[in-house]
């Protein structure tokens, strides 16, 4: 490796470094404004202005050396910028001159002249590296009158969440670099020249991005601030408390900001395996939820048929009792458990050791509103993505398969990560799903299938890599079985078949399969509409395994199966048996317990439902016992015959698992709502007194019992998931100032791991043999006369009750509409806007049309979770009529 | 906005760079002579035509002094403020030339028949002080006579 000298220290740093990367090693700190080691540099501020020389060469070509015998260097006559000039080997870098001293103390003075004396008022004093740099290298004094300052507007509301002020604005360009660059957003932009450059925003809702918030953390000054916790704390007044966001399967790490036990705001907590150092605009302003007025603060009991506050032993009692009564009048069959997979692992553990071993009852189940068949507990079990792959930092050696998904509403900084993958490593990238998605604009390959047809797409693969020969012979000698029953049954499925019935290309298949059988390494993502269609299809189950198992890409880093689920523990949920065919674990049970359908229809004669709202999606027939756990008053709640407060994820501790298996510890940040207790507790409460002898005294002592039992979580303690990972790096002048996250994380903080991830079969036992299994596709007839069928997906803002709780995002909340293909919209003779009335089996709901291009003919898609729109069938034959 | 010929212009335009996206400048200057400025609409139009956003269209089209992004009079006068025309009392000049419009540089006279700009320098300096007329006609060596005449002119 080249070897470069800064300041007499000498360092060995890869090919195409830069001079302040490099610096960075060798400890020396060179303040920078515009560079951002995420985005690419730009060279606008001057700040980080160095002396650069190289080795001295002679007429003969020979490196000349000095006196004392050491390579003489040659120095550049003027100063360069270390944010873009790269080394190369034997380079000499000088940043202790007085050269540089005064270089830097001008641009600072020339940066001031128009940047106003704020920091009394500015959201960004004691965390703003303008503040910071000025005091370690600027003048004491400027030569420039305080009169002659340049002044521009102030508060400029940029957007419903931003704040900007356009005289603080150093024209550094980092918000609108990482706008362009990793947002995939190009709504922020310069206007103007010279003195008067500006920022704005053209696009309509202004700054319409998922990602906005991050601007205002890598803005350097306070030029961009949120306008949820504007002026409300001093940024040394809050304690930091590491989290894990509530909103989706990502699981961004977080710092929840507190003072006087409110959250003032959340920002990004570093973690290069998760989040790097983004989050999403739910996870950052969706929280005021948590301290909301309305929520729960003590037990309800019905009396007289109403709910009436009660002490919780009358709470727990009443509930215990009517428990024993109906297990001795019908058995424990007649007990069941609802669970919402938004809940900590400790609170699922226990659910279900509640119902299997202390009632007695195998009626589990999480999945509720969303599709309810295999979604991959198996498939995730056996064939997992490696353990570390990071989505952020695949290279050109792996292709994704997404497919089915759409990343960008509901796993947003996944899309975020996919994209930086792309751009910055080289990812090859395919996307597949029945319409057109953010992310596909990204994609190497991009494929529209007919939704319905996703396992023809995945068999005109597999057979286009049987028929090529291109399958990974040497893994499939020493590992599967199977594999010729499956040449049998696929016969008949010829590649131009596939096509057919897919309505993909022929070619577009070949390709797709030649790419992933060549790459040395292959991830399939697949997500909830994929999901949703396995419903009704097995073949898609059985061709994701075929399509990995026959290229051998399973059981090691960046190989295998990463299912994209839509909650923030929906893997957990599943971990921990809160299934009706799966224990915890991941075992199959011996007993099938009763679907969740089948709980809501009155089944179970009693039904405990922990943090879910199924009445609201309607078709709920009340048992004779409705216990229900929650933060609100819920619809389901609102039937209930008793409701115990439970506390929100910023009230206790506890560990979340996210999609791509990795357990992450958060802890309690502010205190509790009323007398609400963490779902953990209450549920041991029950089992006490229903005889359990349970003596947990905190959420630790329940996962140290997981990692003890449960193989799957062996040794994921709290002890080592809070190991030798110190938060945050040192603040500004005490250590790195281009250290990302010194501008995001201050205060002092206990320790924090970046997660544990639970190994799947194929990469925890090399030696495991894998079956093949064949199922025949199920393709269902088109060209009904009139009818479209139904896509549903989900919007990233919601009206669910989480969202709804925080003002400010409720703009950002789209009215329910359904998107048309231009022809049929055509055909139907609506316009973009229009109101349309979509039925479907007997329901009729009323919709704004948009049409812009998302779906192809024949298909309309409606988000499912925004007014109204609740529980619609994946793949019904839908009609539409103008209104 | 956009007629279908400008649009067809701009799209073979496009063809001539290896990323299309590089004609946005020659798209612009045709957008601005078919309507005479650039209104959001035109704006959206050349966005939509070369695949970007209107917040980065916009950003090229107000760095550069030659593109209008809000209405202009009948005529614009680019006056060069820079050092070798003032040095031949260009200042003084576009005093004058403000006190007879009624405006300020940057600024459209009320009868909207004059828009004021300044300008740097337009490459005449041996010949200073100078003036541009709608992008196509200089003027030089100017004295308040000539000026007197000139405005004259542009305003019948
Ligand atoms: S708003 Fe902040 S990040 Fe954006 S250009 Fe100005 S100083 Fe830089
Ligand atoms: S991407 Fe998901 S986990 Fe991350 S901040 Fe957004 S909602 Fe939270
Ligand atoms: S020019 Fe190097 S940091 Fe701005």
């Amino acid at each position: 490796m080249p070897k470069v000298t800064i300041d007499a220290k000498t360092v060995e740093v890869p090919n195409g470094t830069l001079v302040v990367e490099a610096a960075k090693k060798a400890g020396v700190e060179i303040p920078v404004f515009c560079y951002h080691p995420k985005l690419a540099s730009v060279g606008m501020c001057r700040m980080c202005l160095v002396e650069v020389g190289t080795p001295r060469r002679g007429k003969d070509g020979q490196i000349e050396m000095d006196a004392n015998g050491n390579p003489a260097i040659a120095w550049m006559p003027k100063l360069q910028t270390a944010c873009t000039t790269v080394i190369s080997d034997g380079m000499a870098v000088r940043t202790d001159s007085a050269q540089v001293a005064d270089a830097r103390r001008s641009v600072v003075e020339f940066l001031l002249t128009s940047h106003p004396l704020d920091c009394p008022i500015c959201d960004k004093g004691g965390e703003c590296p303008l503040q910071n740099l000025t005091m370690a290298y600027g003048p004491g004094k400027s030569r420039f009158p305080v009169e002659s300052k340049f002044h521009n507007e102030k508060r400029v509301p940029l957007g419903d969440l931003i704040m900007l002020d356009r005289e603080r604005c150093i024209q550094c360009s980092r918000c609108i670099r990482f706008q362009d660059e990793l947002a995939d957003d190009h709504v922020l932009g310069f206007q103007a020249r010279g003195r008067g450059i500006e920022i704005v925003s053209l696009s309509t809702p202004e700054f319409d991005s998922k990602f906005s918030g991050n601007t205002i953390d890598i803005c350097p000054v306070g030029a961009l601030t949120s306008r949820d916790f504007r002026l409300s704390a001093r940024v040394w007044e809050v304690h930091d408390y590491p989290s894990v966001c509530a909103h989706c399967s990502v699981g961004c790490n977080l710092l929840i900001c507190e003072r006087d036990h409110q959250i003032k705001r959340i920002v990004p907590r570093e973690n290069e395996a998760v989040n790097a150092i983004w989050i999403c605009d739910k996870g950052r302003f969706a929280h005021h939820f948590t301290t909301a007025p309305d929520r729960l603060t003590t037990p309800l009991v019905r009396k007289n048929g109403s709910l009436q506050p009660a002490s919780w032993d009358d709470a727990l009692d009443a509930i215990v009792a009517k428990f024993a009564e109906i297990k001795k009048q019908s058995g424990a069959s007649a007990l069941a458990g609802l669970g919402g997979d938004r809940t900590a692992n400790e609170d699922l553990y226990l659910f279900q050791k509640l119902f299997r071993q202390v009632l007695g009852s195998n009626n589990l189940e999480h999945r509720v509103g969303w599709s309810a068949s295999n979604v991959g507990v198996d498939l995730v079990r056996m064939y997992g993505a490696g353990a570390d792959t990071n989505l952020g930092a695949l290279d050109k050696s792996v292709t994704a398969l997404v497919i089915g998904a759409d990343p960008e509403e509901e796993q947003p900084v996944i899309r975020l990560r996919l994209t930086r993958s792309v751009r910055n490593f080289g990812l090859n990238l395919i996307v597949a799903n029945g319409r057109v998605t953010k992310l596909a604009s990204h994609a190497k390959q991009s494929i529209v299938y007919r939704y319905g047809a996703e396992s023809a797409f995945l068999l005109g693969m597999i057979r286009t890599i049987l028929d090529e020969g291109l399958e990974n012979k040497e893994f499939i000698g020493a590992r599967v079985n199977n594999l010729d029953a499956v040449r049998k049954s696929i016969e008949p499925f010829t590649v131009e078949h596939c096509a057919e019935l897919c309505d993909v290309k022929p070619e577009k298949i070949r390709d797709a399969a030649r790419l992933i059988a060549q790459s040395p390494s292959f991830l399939i993502l697949y997500g909830r509409e994929a999901m949703a269609a396995q419903q009704h299809d097995p073949a898609i189950t059985s061709s994701i395994e075929t399509l990995l198992l026959i290229t051998g890409h399973v059981g090691r880093v960046n190989n295998g199966l990463i299912a994209l689920y839509p909650h923030n523990n929906s893997t957990g949920a599943m971990d921990f048996g809160l299934l009706p065919t799966h224990s915890a674990g991941r075992v199959k049970s011996d007993v099938k317990g009763l679907s969740a359908r089948e709980m809501l229809s009155g089944k179970a004669r009693a039904l405990y439902v922990m943090a879910c709202d199924p009445a609201a999606d309607g078709n709920f027939t009340k048992p004779d016992l409705l216990v229900v756990q929650d933060l609100f008053l819920t619809e389901t709640a609102k039937l209930a015959d008793v409701v115990l407060p439970a506390q929100s994820f910023a009230e206790r501790d506890g560990t979340l698992t996210n999609t791509e298996r990795r357990v992450q510890l958060f802890r309690a940040a502010i205190k509790p709502i009323g007398e609400s207790k963490p779902d953990w507790w209450i549920v041991a409460e029950i089992a006490k007194r229903l005889g359990a002898t349970w003596h947990y005294r905190n959420s630790a002592e329940i996962m140290d019992e997981i990692a003890a039992t449960v193989p799957l979580y062996a040794g994921v303690t709290y002890a080592a998931l809070s190991d030798n990972v110190m938060m945050p790096r040192p603040p500004y002048g005490q250590g790195n100032p281009s250290d990302e996250p010194t501008e995001i994380a201050m205060g002092e903080l206990e320790n924090v791991s970046s997660g544990k991830q639970w190994l799947s079969v194929a990469e925890s036992d090399a030696s495991a043999k894998f079956e093949l299994f064949w199922n025949e596709p199920r393709g269902e007839g088109r060209e009904a006369k009139n009818e479209l069928v139904l896509a549903v997906a989900r919007s990233l803002y919601d009206r669910g009750t989480l969202v709804g709780k925080t003002k400010i995002v409720q703009p950002r909340v789209p009215a329910p509409y359904v998107e048309i293909n231009s022809q049929d919209a055509e055909q139907i003779g609506v316009g973009d806007g229009a109101r349309v009335r979509v039925s479907f089996d007997s329901r009729v709901i009323e919709l704004n049309a948009r049409v812009d291009g998302h779906v192809p003919p024949g298909t309309v898609l409606v988000p499912n979770n925004l007014d109204g729109t609740a529980a619609l069938p994946m793949g019904a034959w839908v009609k539409i009529e103008k209104v | 906005m956009l007629s279908e010929s400008a649009k067809t212009e701009i799209k073979t335009l496009m063809t001539k760079y290896p990323d299309s996206r590089s004609a946005i400048m020659p798209a612009l200057h045709l957008a601005q002579r078919e309507i005479g400025w650039l209104p959001d609409e035109a704006i959206q139009d050349v966005a939509d035509l070369l695949g970007l956003s209107k917040t980065e269209v916009n950003s090229v089209a107000t760095f550069y002094t030659m593109y209008a992004r809000e209405k202009p009079g009948a005529h614009t006068i680019f006056f060069c403020a820079d050092l070798p025309c003032a040095l031949r009392g260009a200042e003084d000049m576009l005093e004058h030339i403000e006190h007879k419009l009624g405006c300020k540089a940057g600024q459209t006279s009320a009868d909207g028949k004059i828009t004021l700009r300044e300008a740097e320098c337009l490459g005449g300096c041996n010949h200073a002080p100078v003036m541009l007329i709608d992008g196509v006609e200089h003027q030089q060596d100017l004295t308040i006579e000539k000026i007197d005449e000139i405005l004259e002119r542009l305003k019948a």
